[in-house]
C-alpha cells in the first residue's frame, strides 16, 4: 500500500439531507433577519458555484444577486463558466471591473500593486465585501458567504474580506465535501474540474499555497475534530507528523480570524463574553 | 388499558413562549380524539419558550403550575380535553431554576419532573441556567403510573430503570437534540424500552435555532422494543398511536429483567461513584 492510498478519506456527507439543510438555513436566516435575498460574490470556483446555486433553489432566483469582480489577474475561464452558471440558474449577474479602483487607491496611498505582497493581496476581498454589502444594503439583502470548513479552520481567508460576510451556509463543510455537493447538484464539469484558487495573484493556487493537498489537509482537521492525537492521526492516514503540527499551527494562529473582535470583562455581563441573547429578536422584546 | 400518544414534533420559536402556545393550542385543538381511549400530546423540551433562549431564561421561567404559561397549558388542555406533556423553564424560588417536563390534563395539573442529566459540553451550556433535579419521580395519572425525562437524561439508563422500578409502564423523553447526536438517541430507544420492559417515547424539537438544527425523528417503542411510530427528520411532524398500559406487563413475563436484577449491583455501582 502506498503511503498516498492510505490517506484517510473522511466520511461521506448525505447530500440529499445536507443540500436540503442548507437550503433551510439560508431561508430562516433570511426571514428572521426580516431581509428580502442574499447577495453572493462569484469567483468561477466550486465553493461559490455550490452556494449560489443551493441560495437560487432556496430562495428563487429573483431573490439571490450575484456579483464578480473583475480585475488584473481574473482567468477568462472563470469569467464564462461564472456566466454559464447564471445563466443556467436564471440569475441577472452583475459585473464590475475592479482594477481602476485598485489603480486610484494605489496612488492615494503613493505606493505601487505588489501582488505577492499581503497588504495589496487583501485589497480586493476588501473592496469585494464593500461592492457585496453595498448592494446587500440597498435591497435589505443579507451577505452570502462561500467560506468552507477547510479554509475557516486554517485561517485562509481575509478578516473582513471573504470572511467578513453575515451567513456561511457552507462553513461546516470541508472541501473535499463540497465537492460532493457539488455533483450531487449536478455543477458543470468545467467547475469541478478546476484547481482551487483563492484568484489573489496569477497562477496562485490554494494546495502549493497551503502546503498540501486539500485530501490531506481535511483528513487531519478530521482527525483534530474528532480528538484524535497527532500519533494516531498518523498511523491511520500515513500524513507525517510535521504535516499535522502544521495544520495545528495554522489552526492556532488564525484563531482571531475566527473569532469577533477581541475585548476583556470588566462589566457583569459583557457582549460577546458572557451577555448572551438569541440570534433573532423575540416577540416579547 | 389503552391510551394514545400524539407525538407533536414542533419547531419551536425561541424565547417567544405566546407564538409556541398558541402552536400548543392549534394542535391540540386538531387532535381527533376517541371518545373510549385517553390522549395524551406530547411537545418536546423546553417547547413552551424554544430550547435556545439564553439568557432571556431568566425572564421565561416560571413557578409551575402557578405561572401564566402553565395556566395556559392547563387551559389548553381542559379546552381541548386531552392530556398534554410540554417542556418550560421552572422557576422554583428566585434564581433557582429547572429544565422541566409538565403534564396537564382536562382535571388540571397531573405533575412534573426535572431534567437530571445536564448537559454542558459541546454546543450544550445547560448548568450555566439549571439545576439539576435531586430526585427521580413517576406521575401519577389516569393511565397509570408515567415517567418523564427529558433529553440527554437517556444516556443515563438508571433513569428509565427508575421508572420501570417506580412502577411506570411508559417513559416518556421529551428532548432537544441536534443532528449529530442522532445515531446515540436510535440506539437508546428501543434499549431503554427493551432493557425495563417499558413502553418508550420520544418527542424532538426540529428544524434550526440559532446555529443548531434538531433532528426530529421522534418515535415510539412497545416494551418489546417495537417501532410503534416514527417521525421525519429534521421537520415538523405529527402522528398519534396506541400503546397498552398492560404490554408492560406482558413484556415483563417474557423477559423478566426486572425480577431477575439483583440489589447488590446498585451498591457496587454506589460505592464504585465514589471511588473513582
Amino acid at each position: 500500500m502506498t503511503s498516498k492510498s492510505r490517506i484517510r478519506s473522511i466520511p461521506s456527507l448525505d447530500v440529499t439531507v445536507t443540500s436540503e439543510l442548507i437550503q433551510d438555513f439560508v431561508k430562516i436566516r433570511v426571514t428572521e433577519a426580516g431581509a428580502e435575498g442574499v447577495v453572493i460574490g462569484l469567483s468561477g470556483g466550486i465553493d461559490s458555484a455550490v452556494v449560489v446555486t443551493l441560495a437560487a433553489k432556496a430562495l428563487g432566483s429573483k431573490n439571490v444577486i450575484p456579483i464578480f469582480l473583475q480585475n488584473i489577474n481574473s482567468s477568462e475561464a472563470d469569467i464564462t463558466d461564472i456566466k454559464a452558471l447564471c445563466k443556467k440558474l436564471k440569475l441577472e449577474l452583475i459585473q464590475y471591473n475592479i482594477q481602476g479602483v485598485i489603480d486610484q487607491f494605489s496612488e492615494s496611498i503613493s505606493e505601487t500593486e505588489d501582488s505577492s505582497e499581503l497588504a495589496w493581496m487583501n485589497i480586493k476581498p476588501r473592496l469585494l465585501q464593500t461592492y457585496l454589502y453595498f448592494h446587500a444594503n440597498k435591497k435589505n439583502y443579507l451577505v452570502c458567504g462561500a467560506g468552507n470548513k477547510s479554509e475557516i479552520m486554517i485561517g485562509y481567508f481575509t478578516k473582513y474580506g471573504d470572511g467578513g460576510v453575515d451567513i456561511l451556509p457552507i462553513g461546516d463543510v470541508y472541501k473535499t465535501q463540497v465537492y460532493q455537493l457539488a455533483e450531487y447538484l449536478k455543477l458543470p464539469k468545467s467547475i469541478l474540474k478546476k484547481v482551487p484558487s483563492a484568484g489573489l495573484t496569477k497562477g496562485q493556487t490554494d494546495e502549493a499555497e497551503i502546503g498540501m493537498s486539500y485530501t490531506e489537509l481535511d483528513s487531519v482537521l478530521y482527525g483534530l475534530e474528532v480528538f484524535q492525537t497527532d500519533e494516531q492521526i498518523t498511523e491511520l492516514t500515513q500524513i507525517p507528523l510535521s504535516t499535522i503540527k502544521k495544520v495545528r499551527s495554522m489552526i492556532y494562529k488564525s484563531e482571531h480570524k475566527r473569532r469577533g473582535p477581541i475585548l476583556f470583562k470588566l462589566g457583569v455581563r459583557t457582549p460577546s463574553i458572557d451577555w448572551r441573547i438569541p440570534l433573532i429578536k423575540p416577540k416579547h422584546i | 388499558m389503552k391510551f394514545r400518544i400524539a407525538l407533536a414534533q414542533t419547531q419551536s420559536h425561541q424565547a417567544d413562549p405566546t407564538s409556541n402556545l398558541q402552536v400548543i393550542s392549534e394542535i391540540c385543538s386538531k387532535v381527533e380524539l376517541d371518545e373510549e381511549i385517553p390522549t395524551i400530546v406530547v411537545f418536546p423540551e423546553l417547547s413552551v419558550t424554544g430550547y435556545l433562549m439564553h439568557d432571556d431564561v431568566y425572564q421565561l421561567a416560571e413557578p409551575i403550575p402557578s405561572g401564566p404559561f402553565s395556566q395556559e397549558l392547563a387551559r389548553i388542555s381542559q379546552k381541548n380535553s386531552c392530556y398534554l406533556i410540554a417542556g418550560m423553564p421552572e422557576s422554583s424560588i428566585p434564581g433557582l431554576l429547572y429544565n422541566t417536563a409538565v403534564m396537564f390534563g382536562p382535571e388540571g395539573f397531573i405533575g412534573k419532573s426535572r431534567k437530571i442529566f445536564l448537559p454542558n459540553h459541546s454546543v450544550f451550556n445547560e448548568r450555566r441556567y439549571f439545576r439539576s433535579s435531586p430526585t427521580i419521580n413517576v406521575i401519577n395519572t389516569p393511565m397509570g403510573k408515567i415517567g418523564m425525562q427529558i433529553c440527554y437524561d437517556i444516556f443515563c439508563p438508571e433513569i428509565t430503570r427508575a421508572h420501570a422500578l417506580l412502577g411506570a409502564h411508559t417513559s416518556i423523553c421529551i428532548s432537544a437534540s441536534p443532528g449529530v447526536r442522532r445515531q446515540y438517541f436510535e440506539t437508546f430507544i428501543p434499549a431503554r424500552a427493551m432493557e425495563n420492559t417499558i413502553n418508550f417515547v420520544y418527542v424532538n424539537q426540529s428544524g434550526i435555532q440559532d446555529d443548531l438544527i434538531f433532528w426530529g425523528g421522534s418515535e415510539v417503542r412497545s416494551a418489546t422494543g417495537k417501532q410503534i411510530a416514527k417521525l421525519e427528520y429534521n421537520k415538523p411532524d405529527f402522528e398519534v398511536c396506541t400503546l397498552s398500559t398492560d404490554s408492560s406487563q406482558s413484556a415483563k413475563n417474557f423477559v423478566p429483567t426486572l425480577k431477575d436484577l439483583p440489589s447488590w449491583i446498585f451498591k457496587t455501582i454506589e460505592e464504585s461513584y465514589y471511588d473513582i
